[in-house]
């Protein structure tokens, strides 16, 4: 579907250097970065906005790294919607077909359907300068999926909004790509939204993609410290890792923790801090067990983020919000916790 | 809280009506008793000053109550009948009533007509030969300056009134001349200049011509400056700053100087101007030569002492207001707007026309006006390149210099002139402010 070979290219102080990865039908991959990353550079190159430097660019198998924007056939939303102020909404949502000369009465077809699937049918006759900012997003989803491009690239289209409001946007989104089956490169730099709607995940550190695979496994397997901590991984070590009776033992500052690894030798580690749990009590036997000083409590919603502190080497814990209600842990306790050898992940230091 | 809305009407109309009656007591009952005639000017000056306390007082009725009010108007009245009854009516009399009215009314300490009322006494007393301008001058000067006062409370930044305040002396010496000018001769006159039998059509067609040739000229400098303007926005290139300044260029360069080198590069026996008539020559003979007309058209082409030599000079002092302007509204058009634009299949021009031409009209029609200001108010290069056919500055200047340098009947042509230049701008303007930008 998409292929990037190698794509490399410089605007003023971005660069995006040695960019390769391909995208198949249907999938929904989401690139997930800090702000300033060259996030939308990315984006902007594959619509063709501006020319790479080096590397190719294929869609569909054509090479079309000289391909101008307007011959693409790409959807492409801005990160602020970027509606036409001086059209309504239906005259943005028919931009691109009334440029293609489509006949009027497929215009208002595919209108009608996009009004519908987005739920914005009472908007359309309006101008877009009133709109809230859920509103536009979705005006601005539509504008792209009139011209019906098979792949359609998103920039942070979820940033600029509220929280309730994002949430709202991202089913909509999820709904259209279960329904259109659009290929769809969203680039991020929330999380939260790399999970729900990634199906494969690429992490991108100052213009270059570190990691690029399926979602759970770059989640759950970052292959390298910077992967580990952009993918929430709070714990993230060095460590030594030597092989242990049906498995693998890892000695880190003065603990040894069990593992799966197959690796050996200097190692980075990681441990969601959702996977540590709080053990005392617990009629399940975890194959690592800590006791450590809680230092630093504070509430997250739905999780007590806890951080503790084991042998002068602290530890992140979320522990959720019934399992803390039952048992509350404050600053100064000594308590027991536990996480199972598969959940600490091991990857090559140095990486 | 100060007036409601029909307090306010009942104390206009009320204030209006005391003064009437009072102009007509001072002019019309006054001689009738024996009482020395004050004059039409002088009355209508004294209702002036009955209206404004009249409305400062009605103005404030709310917060006062009516028996406060009454307590006002009884006071006024005293006033007036004891300056003009006990000391006779005299003119001078007549003339420092008000000063007293003045101070009266600032006793009950109320709101803005006080001002006005300072401004009629002060353009009287202080300017007399000049008392109108400087009145609507003051008069217009202090409207703003309540509203600015207004601002500056909420905004609570007494920094704004201070420099507005300042800006007295500005609005003095760039605003006054005119208006003083403005007012220096009657309708009647006017009228008598631009339909006179004899002078009349030169005068007419000198301000037609000023009209249609900056009209041409603005035509030219869009078609050539809007994509440069563009360029210069959108691309960035090595030089690009070099351009950016050079565009200013003829604003600084004086007339005389543009003058001059028109003429050099054009003036009837330059070799230029012999291979540009050539070329149009040719071009009329493709049209059938001297024989049609548009033939002839193309025959005559020259650029001094005809108005293609104008229009070149227009051009070329009246462009950078007009680049400057567009450039602004360019620039104000988010690049990203385009690159959606493009992405939805629109190419480069069509993207242009859709998006970029729509949503920078307004700025670009501004430019248009100012550089169809500057162009009808060039004079010092059109002097020098064609003095014939005249535009309405150069009409101006030869009436000025044959009544040996003196205004004379020079000045009613200027007035017309730069009331017809002012109503078409300030029309022009209305105009782009309501426009709607939209296309398809």
């Amino acid at each position: 579907m998409l292929r990037l070979e190698n794509v490399t290219r410089s605007v003023g102080d971005f660069r995006i250097a040695g960019i390769s990865f391909s995208v198949e039908p249907g999938d929904y991959v989401i690139v997930l970065g800090p702000t300033g990353c060259g996030k939308t550079v990315l984006l902007e190159t594959i619509a063709g906005i501006g020319r790479v430097d080096e590397g190719r660019i294929f869609i569909d198998g054509a090479d079309v790294t000289r391909t101008p924007p307007e011959k693409r056939n790409i959807g492409f939303v801005y990160q602020r919607s970027m509606l036409f102020p001086h059209y309504t909404v239906a005259e943005n949502i028919r931009y691109g077909m009334h440029v293609r000369k489509l006949p009027e009465t497929e215009q208002k077809k595919r209108i009608n359907i996009l009004a519908e699937m987005l739920n914005i049918g009472r908007l359309l006759e309006r101008s877009v300068k009133n709109l809230s900012g859920g509103e536009s997003q979705k005006v601005a989803l539509a504008r792209a999926l009139a011209i019906e491009p098979p792949i359609l690239l998103l920039d942070e289209p979820l940033a600029p909004l509220d929280p309730p409001t994002r949430e709202m946007l991202r089913r909509e989104i999820l709904k259209m790509h279960r329904q259109l089956g659009t290929t769809i490169l969203h680039v991020e730099h929330d999380q939260v939204t790399a999970r729900v709607l990634g199906q494969k995940i690429g992490i991108m550190h100052n213009g270059t993609i570190l990691q690029f695979g399926k979602a759970e496994d770059v989640l759950e397997r970052p292959d390298s410290e910077l992967v580990a901590r952009f993918v929430g991984m709070e714990n993230v070590y060095r460590g030594w890792a030597s092989a242990a009776h049906g498995g693998a033992e890892v000695k880190v500052g003065g603990m040894l923790l069990k593992s799966t690894t197959t690796l050996r030798g200097d190692v980075g580690l990681c441990i969601s801090p959702e996977a540590i749990h709080a053990a005392a009590g617990g009629d399940r036997q975890w194959a690592n067990v800590l006791d450590g000083t809680v230092r630093e409590v504070s509430d997250r919603g739905s999780v007590f983020k806890v951080m503790i502190d084991v042998q002068g080497q602290p530890f992140t814990v979320h522990v959720s919000r019934r399992e803390y209600e039952s048992r509350p842990l404050a600053a100064g306790v000594v308590a027991r916790f536990g996480f199972d050898a598969a959940k600490v992940h091991c990857f090559k230091e140095g990486g | 809280m100060l007036a409601t809305r029909e307090n306010l009407r009942t104390g206009l109309a009320l204030s209006s009506l005391a003064a009437a009656a009072q102009f007509l007591v001072v002019w019309l009952l006054w001689p009738a008793i024996g009482r020395p005639a004050s004059g039409a000017a002088i009355s209508a000056f004294l209702a002036i000053v009955a209206f404004l306390c009249g409305v400062n007082g009605t103005l404030n009725v709310s917060r006062l109550g009516r028996r406060a009010l009454m307590l006002y108007a009884l006071g006024y009245a005293a006033l007036f009948i004891f300056f003009m009854l006990y000391l006779e009516g005299h003119v001078r009399h007549a003339l420092i009533f008000p000063l007293f009215a003045l101070f009266f009314a600032s006793m009950f300490h109320f709101g803005p007509t006080l001002g006005y009322l300072a401004i009629v006494l002060i353009a009287y007393f202080l300017f007399p030969l000049h008392a109108l301008p400087v009145m609507l001058l003051l008069a217009l000067y202090y409207t703003l300056f309540i509203q600015v006062v207004r601002a500056a409370r909420k905004a609570d930044n007494y920094l704004l009134i201070v420099f507005f305040a300042l800006s007295l002396l500005f609005a003095a010496i760039v605003f006054f001349p005119l208006l003083h000018f403005v007012v220096q001769r009657t309708p009647q006159d006017l009228v008598k200049t631009f339909f006179d039998k004899v002078d009349g059509a030169q005068v007419r067609e000198a301000i037609g011509r000023s009209l249609y040739t900056s009209t041409i000229s603005t035509a030219i400098t869009l078609v050539l400056g809007l994509p440069l303007a563009y360029v210069l926005v959108r691309a960035d290139f090595k030089g690009r700053a070099i351009l950016d300044v050079a565009i200013d260029i003829p604003i600084m360069i004086p007339p005389p100087i543009i003058g001059i080198a028109i003429l050099m590069l054009v003036g009837s026996s330059t070799s230029i101007a012999i291979d540009i008539r050539h070329f149009f020559e040719s071009i009329g003979g493709l049209f059938g030569g001297q024989s049609t007309a548009i033939g002839r058209w193309f025959h005559g082409v020259k650029f001094e002492g005809a108005v293609p030599g104008i229009i070149f000079a227009q051009v070329l002092v009246s462009s950078p207001f007009l680049i400057r302007s567009a450039m602004t509204a360019f620039r104000g058009v988010d690049p990203r707007l385009e690159y959606v634009s493009r992405t939805l299949g629109a190419g480069p021009l069509g993207t242009f026309r859709r998006i970029t031409l729509p949503l920078a009209g307004r700025g670009i029609f501004t430019g248009c006006i100012l550089a169809w200001g500057r162009s009808i108010s060039e004079f010092g290069s059109i002097h020098l390149i064609a003095q014939n056919p005249p535009t309405g500055p150069t009409l101006i200047y030869t009436l000025f210099s044959s009544k040996g340098g003196t205004p004379g009947p020079a000045a009613s042509v200027a007035i017309i002139m730069a009331l017809v230049s002012l109503s078409i701008f300030i029309m022009l303007h209305v105009l782009g402010s309501r426009m709607i930008w939209r296309r398809d």
